[in-house]
């Protein structure tokens, strides 16, 4: 039993010591870019700042020849993912990196990866390309969970026009936002996950217009909401207007949750029009524009707070470098992607101006009757 | 349609089509033997070579990358009772009993023929389906997916235990193992105590080569028979009845086993979630409800690994059914491929049976060749890897355990999970002690998302009127007659027994 014991201690030290050598390797191959190597509460972050421009080394050095991880907080295969993957052999390229590796980690409505880029060690090699909106509601409704700040994150880019939308099944009940509006039963609306953008859009719109609902929500994407509703699940769905194209002439689009007109589906009203038509209180009506200012942000690229400045340009330059590049502007016309980019710093505006919207929107956000 | 289905054949057949077929079953028969470094572990490194690259040869490197770590994957299960990856978990209860007794050669010639066969007899039905995919997505809806994971786990958990308590209560542990992490509704931490490792949950790998790999090495290690045992193999190998032949022939002994197997593992991999790992298990266990003898599974017979591993890959067949008809994965490795297609401009969904059909085809003659090329050469080098099972435990153990250390940290990146392997492994071996079910809590943990997931889902969608759903009613039903069989039965014998004293 005494050769038994001291065997196992001998083998357990080996596989120890095995362990801790590769965890080092992992590290160190990664530029220890690990994102859990962060601090485990999320204020902290903002102090430890600037430790790279404090050496001397300009941004362009600092990136050469390093891996970035690009974190993508829903499954592989939706709209968050397909923009990640196109973009990141560009990135790559423009910041002169080693690898631009992108990692999944779906969850909770996307707070998991969120939280994920938010403790993130500070240098910019951990990015992520987050539903922005869906992060600002959570912080106005002190969503559980959550550990970031949406007002203290870098925001480093937005790569698309892709208005959020709500869509029908063409031979369902309701066929139009009209009959949505007289519905008498609640009508089952899906989203992917409670807290998520596409999910308080949708019960903001319908208690705006005063249409009954319930909403189902657990669905770890965008392709997993659509492959629902394509089965048949639900009587409207709230995606993207490029999540909806990809769905053919099985979804059909009822309203813009946008404040502009969108070329591509030019005979669907926004919500706006829509509220002004049914003549709703202008309060309403400001709290849906509020709305879709949050929707606006799209599919946002985002760090965590306390990243030097000379590298968020570097960041910000080489994304829209990439999306000026014709084989990028041609894979995503491929893939139903719809391009439009928008600065960082336009981002922390109108997300520095949803969150003073915070008092009108919130009424509308109750999702329990 | 014909037409499309020759286009996507002929399209394989062009030389860079070809080498990224051989490419990828080697890279797949070489990785699949590591354990933790399952499919979607290796398809994740494939994808930034695929950048630029045709879309036919792409999908035939990543698709016969996935399809070839299933034979060496159930290698290792075979020979050293560590699943490759966590789909060839089920592989291990017949097929190291077999190489304990000296079969070795025998159990993977059953693995290699069953896979092939599997895989093909998957792909067959794949073309038949792939015009009325789309329909047949339609016909399972959230009620039937979580009644489907309540099945699997009540079906598994009467297997190889006892007791049918014993069996639900290592289920239920299995479930309560899947609920670590983010709640996915409402994104509240549960069983976390503010580790940041436990945030996405455990993962799956560290799970599988804990309570399997780890137990029975833990339990290996404390044999003072090991070497003894070791010797004993060297000498039965020799003995008649141990050669690859054997086991090809056993396959086509149970060709009716193979066939609905194969046909059992592909509707499973159409649904999504439940298929994947799940596959092998739930095969496994019909082969033994089944079986005339069930009480010989787990002793090593050729039924137990042919039902698991014709599964295998025929579910990866069915698992392209959501990721096309619908573009949702049917498993992990689907969910990669599908970042695949996002590289390769191929938009998966209803369009994609529209605009990529002579794809969607070509996919699945790449899982059928991948399948039997992967399986030709991992039998080639047979007569070597057999020598594996010579090794003494106390080389082979210590090798094991880096080894799994090495896969749960590659597939999650994560030291959280390494120290998870060696949790579970004490989990497994106490299981094993104590005779509660490991392939139970194994299927609990897989199952606990989608049964969590379905549930809410059925209740906001149908609510009591779930039961106006006749394929839901008739699942409730075999539910009910799972879990009521063996006292029905024993009932039976008692009173037939009461009978026979009567007349006596």
């Amino acid at each position: 039993m005494k050769a038994t014991v001291k065997r196992f201690a001998v083998a357990a030290a080996a596989v120890m010591t095995l362990a801790a050598l590769v965890s080092g390797c992992g590290n160190s191959s990664q530029g220890s870019g690990n994102s859990n190597a962060g601090a485990t509460s999320g204020g902290s972050n903002t102090a430890a700042s600037s430790s790279g421009t404090a050496s001397g080394q300009s941004a362009a050095d600092f990136f050469k020849g390093k891996t970035m991880q690009l974190i993508v907080p829903y499954g592989p295969g939706g709209g968050y993912d397909q923009w990640a993957r196109l973009i990141a052999p560009y990135l790559q390229k423009n910041l002169g990196l080693k690898q631009v590796q992108v990692v999944n980690a779906p969850g909770g409505g996307g707070l998991v990866g969120t939280n994920q880029i938010y403790a993130a060690k500070p240098d910019g090699l951990t990015i992520g390309d987050t539903n922005a909106g869906g992060d600002v509601f959570d912080q106005m409704v002190g969503a559980n969970g959550m550990t970031f700040d949406v007002t203290k994150m870098t925001w480093l880019a937005r790569p698309d026009d892709d208005p959020h939308v709500i869509a029908v099944h063409p031979t369902g009940q309701y066929k139009s936002f009209a009959d949505l509006e007289k519905a008498k039963q609640p009508i089952k609306g899906l989203a992917t996950g409670k807290g998520s953008s596409d999910y308080n859009a949708a019960v903001i719109t319908y208690n705006a217009f005063h249409i009954p609902f319930n909403m189902v929500a657990a669905f770890s994407g965008s392709s997993d909401e659509k492959a629902a509703f394509l089965r048949g699940d639900g009587d409207t769905t709230s995606l993207s207007a490029s999540d909806v194209a990809q769905a053919g002439d099985k979804a059909k689009v009822v309203v813009l949750q946008s404040d502009q007109p969108f070329d591509k589906l030019p005979n669907v009203p926004t919500v706006v029009d829509l509220a002004q038509q049914a003549g709703l209180s202008q309060d309403t009506v400001n709290a849906l524009k509020a709305m879709t200012n949050i929707m606006d942000l799209g599919h946002a690229f985002i760090a965590p707070p306390g990243i030097p400045a000379d590298r968020v340009q570097a960041i910000e330059d080489a994304m829209q470098k990439s999306l000026q590049d014709p084989a990028f502007v041609a894979s995503a016309q491929k893939a139903h992607l719809y391009i439009g980019y928008l600065p960082g710093s336009q981002l922390t505006q109108m997300v520095q101006q949803a969150m003073s919207n915070t008092a009108l929107v919130k009424p509308l956000l109750n999702d329990k009757k | 349609m014909l037409h499309q289905l020759v286009l996507g054949f002929g399209s394989l057949f062009t030389p860079s089509g070809m080498l990224m077929i051989v490419l990828g079953s080697l890279l797949g028969t070489f990785v699949g033997a590591i354990p933790g470094l399952g499919g979607a572990v290796l398809m994740t490194m494939l994808l930034p070579f695929i950048y630029g690259m045709p879309v036919i040869p792409a999908l035939c490197l990543l698709l016969a990358a996935h399809s070839g770590i299933y034979f060496s994957g159930s290698v290792t299960a075979i020979l050293l009772n560590t699943p490759g990856a966590p789909e060839s978990a089920a592989t291990t209860f017949d097929g190291y009993a077999m190489t304990r007794q000296g079969k070795a050669k025998r159990a993977l010639g059953i693995s290699a023929v069953s896979t092939t066969i599997g895989g093909w007899i998957g792909v067959a039905l794949l073309l038949v389906v792939i015009p009325f995919m789309f329909q047949l997505i339609k016909l399972f809806q959230p009620s039937e997916y979580l009644l489907l994971a309540i099945l699997a786990i009540v079906l598994i958990g009467q297997m190889r235990s006892g007791s049918m308590t014993k069996g639900l209560l290592s289920g239920l542990f299995g479930l309560m193992i899947s609920f670590v992490g983010y709640d996915p509704i409402t994104g509240v931490q549960r069983f976390t105590f503010h580790q940041l490792a436990l945030y996405n949950g455990f993962n799956i790998t560290a799970v599988a080569l804990g309570i399997f790999a780890f137990a029975e090495m833990f339990h290996l290690y404390s044999l003072k028979k090991g070497r003894a045992e070791a010797a004993n193999i060297k000498l039965s190998a020799k003995t008649p009845g141990a050669g690859v032949l054997d086991g090809m022939k056993d396959v086509f002994s149970h060709p009716w086993l193979t066939i609905r197997s194969a046909i059992l593992g592909t509707l499973l991999g159409v649904v999504p979630g439940i298929g994947g790992v799940a596959a092998n298990f739930i095969s496994y266990g019909q082969a033994m409800k089944t079986s005339k003898h069930p009480e010989k599974f787990g002793t090593g017979i050729p039924e137990g690994i042919i039902a698991p591993e014709s599964s295998s890959i025929s579910k990866e067949a069915g698992n392209l059914v959501p990721t096309v008809a619908l573009g949702v994965p049917g498993g992990v490795g689907m969910a990669v491929l599908m970042s695949g297609f996002t590289i390769l401009g191929i938009v998966p969904g209803p369009s994609m049976l529209k605009s990529n059909l002579d794809a969607v085809f070509a996919m699945a003659f790449v899982i059928a060749i991948g399948s039997l090329l992967s399986s030709a050469m991992g039998l080639a080098i047979v007569p070597l890897l057999a020598r594996i099972s010579r090794v003494p435990s106390t080389i082979l153990v210590p090798f094991i355990f880096a080894l799994a250390a090495l896969g749960s940290f590659a597939a999650d990146q994560s030291m959280g999970q390494v120290l998870a392997v060696f949790a579970f492994g004490i989990v497994g071996l106490l299981m094993k002690r104590f005779n509660y079910s490991v392939p139970a809590a194994m299927i609990g943990f897989i199952l606990g998302s989608v049964a969590e997931q379905n549930l809410y889902l059925t209740q906001q969608l149908f609510g009591l009127s779930m039961f106006k759903r006749p394929l839901t009613d008739l699942m409730i039903l075999i539910i009910l007659f799972v879990v009521f069989n063996p006292y029905l039965q024993r009932f039976r014998r008692t009173s037939v027994k009461a009978k026979e004293e009567i007349t006596a």
